[in-house]
């Protein structure tokens, strides 16, 4: 029993070395498989009004890498940037747990408010929060950041402001995304984290 | 090993001699007011922790608290509790199904979706990591002077992990950044204070667009204005019988997003915390922490 464990092992218990009973809520379902899909077209002629969009517009790459290493690292950094909670009362578990704290009124009332203000403001800042988090992600992983036209982007990206993609769709645009990320070294500026 | 089975029938009599109490109503973190100690409605319980915060201006920070058995017990039965009436509905569901599958094809229609049988992981129950979660300040100080801010807080003894400056919501959301990707973990025995001083704050790596989206552009200066301000340590004003050791910290592995906020993580701690790109490295031992497995908070579209 974990009371009577020496000291050492309930730091390795916080270390994260046991790990069962902290495994994460796994979502349910198999996405289905895919082909694999084409590399990405990446060749553009930069102009000023482009070159303004690259807060929104750009893709990873990293020397020396492979496409698993590329594809666990995207994976990665997707699942934990997806799902936005922005002015959302937080997901089903969340809401449960608080009716069984608050009462009914716990629960409702947060939800009517913040499905009002997110239908509102929720779509733009949910993408902006998203694409901060790949940002920093990626860049602790030692991903450097290159721009892109928006049309070269949305053939192998895509934006979930409202609601997420079907899985099918996602697991193309991530794979090709690894591609990119562990294919030639893009010619264009590094743009930085 | 040897050792242990020695201890363990000695502990084990003298938890059987301890007598079955109120202790069994599971007590909640609670906030140590000064006031509320002066008047004693507060006081010192021996088998509960603390945990003290400090920082030159209000500070709060959110923390998970490392499952045990009591934990994995809770969890394993309301597991158990919610799979029996899910199995329930889903039975019945089965058979409406199966009649309406029935109907569809008389009426040469085409057939339902047939129901999806409950797992445990679609049951919605709370996971144990997220279980004794606390959250401390900014409300609630217990001391204040010209240039700091102090936080006690009673919580369950156990090992504490930093999850960020993450503030609840009345609706359940939390807003902020999390540290999922590297954190540090201490541990808060009972009867004394833990004291984390200001080391979080000061050490969580700072992001110019996430405290742009959490609060305001120009915040960033200002956080780098109280960073340099230096330590603050200690809780001033506790009477006697309250003993403060200082929090020892060690690495932590990243952590799910659970609640969908900004990811960040503790920057590194000389002697305790530091990175091979993201891989959280626990400084103590020079090994690589392994990553968990981590999954979107979202239920995927099939």
């Amino acid at each position: 029993m974990m009371r009577y464990y020496a000291r050492g092992a309930m730091v390795a218990l916080a270390l994260g070395w046991v790990a069962a009973p902290v495994a994460a809520q796994e979502q349910g379902g198999t996405p289905p498989s895919a082909p694999v899909p084409s590399m990405p077209r990446l060749d553009f002629v930069e102009t000023p009004e482009i070159a303004a969009t690259y807060d929104k517009y750009f893709y990873f790459h990293r020397d020396a890498n492979t496409l698993d290493e590329a594809k666990a690292d995207i994976t990665e950094c997707d699942a934990l940037s997806s799902g936005s909670s922005i002015y959302l009362g937080g997901d089903q578990m969340l809401q449960t747990q608080m009716i069984v704290q608050y009462g009914l009124a716990g629960g409702v009332g947060g939800a009517i408010g913040a499905a009002a203000a997110d239908a509102i403001f929720g779509s733009a800042q949910r993408r902006a929060q998203y694409r901060v988090n790949m940002r920093n992600c990626m860049g602790w992983k030692g991903y450097q950041r290159y721009g892109l036209s928006k049309d070269l982007w949305d053939n192998f990206h895509f934006e979930e402001g409202n609601g997420r993609k079907k899985e099918e769709v996602r697991l193309v645009a991530l794979t090709q995304q690894a591609m990119v990320a562990s294919g030639p070294k893009p010619a264009t500026k590094e743009l930085g984290q | 090993m040897k050792r242990l089975a020695m201890i363990a029938p000695a502990l084990m009599l003298a938890t059987a001699l301890q007598p079955a109490h109120a202790a069994d109503k599971p007590k909640q973190p609670v906030p140590i007011e000064k006031t509320k100690l002066a008047d004693a409605s507060q006081k010192l319980d021996p088998a509960r922790g603390y945990i003290a915060m400090s920082d030159h201006q209000r500070v709060f920070g959110t923390f998970l608290r490392v499952p045990d058995d009591g934990t994995m017990a809770a969890y394993r039965a309301d597991v158990d509790k919610a799979m029996a009436k899910a199995k329930k509905h889903y039975a019945s569901a089965l058979e409406t199904w199966e009649a309406d599958v029935k109907a569809a094809a008389q009426l040469k229609q085409p057939a339902p979706a047939k129901p999806v049988e409950p797992t445990e992981q679609t049951l919605g129950v709370m996971v144990p990591e997220l279980r004794d979660m606390v959250t401390i300040g900014p409300m609630f100080i217990f001391a204040k002077d010209a240039n700091s801010f102090t936080y006690l807080h009673e919580v369950k003894p156990g090992t504490y992990v930093y999850y960020g400056g993450l503030m609840p919501m009345p609706s359940g959301a939390l807003i902020g950044a999390c540290t999922c990707m590297g954190t540090v973990a201490f541990e808060v025995k009972p009867g004394v204070v833990t004291d984390l001083g200001n080391t979080l704050n000061q050490q969580t790596e700072i992001d110019p667009r996430t405290v742009a989206m959490t609060g305001k552009p120009a915040d960033v200066k200002l956080l780098e204005k109280l960073r340099a301000k230096g330590p603050t340590a200690g809780v001033a004003g506790l009477p006697q019988g309250w003993d403060v050791v200082p929090a020892e910290l060690h690495a932590y592995r990243k952590i799910n997003n659970y609640y969908g906020v900004f990811v960040g993580r503790v920057g590194a701690i000389p002697g305790v915390l530091a990175y091979h790109r993201d891989k959280v490295v626990d400084a103590r031992t020079g090994q690589e922490l392994p990553d968990p497995l981590i999954t979107s908070r979202q239920k995927p579209k099939l």
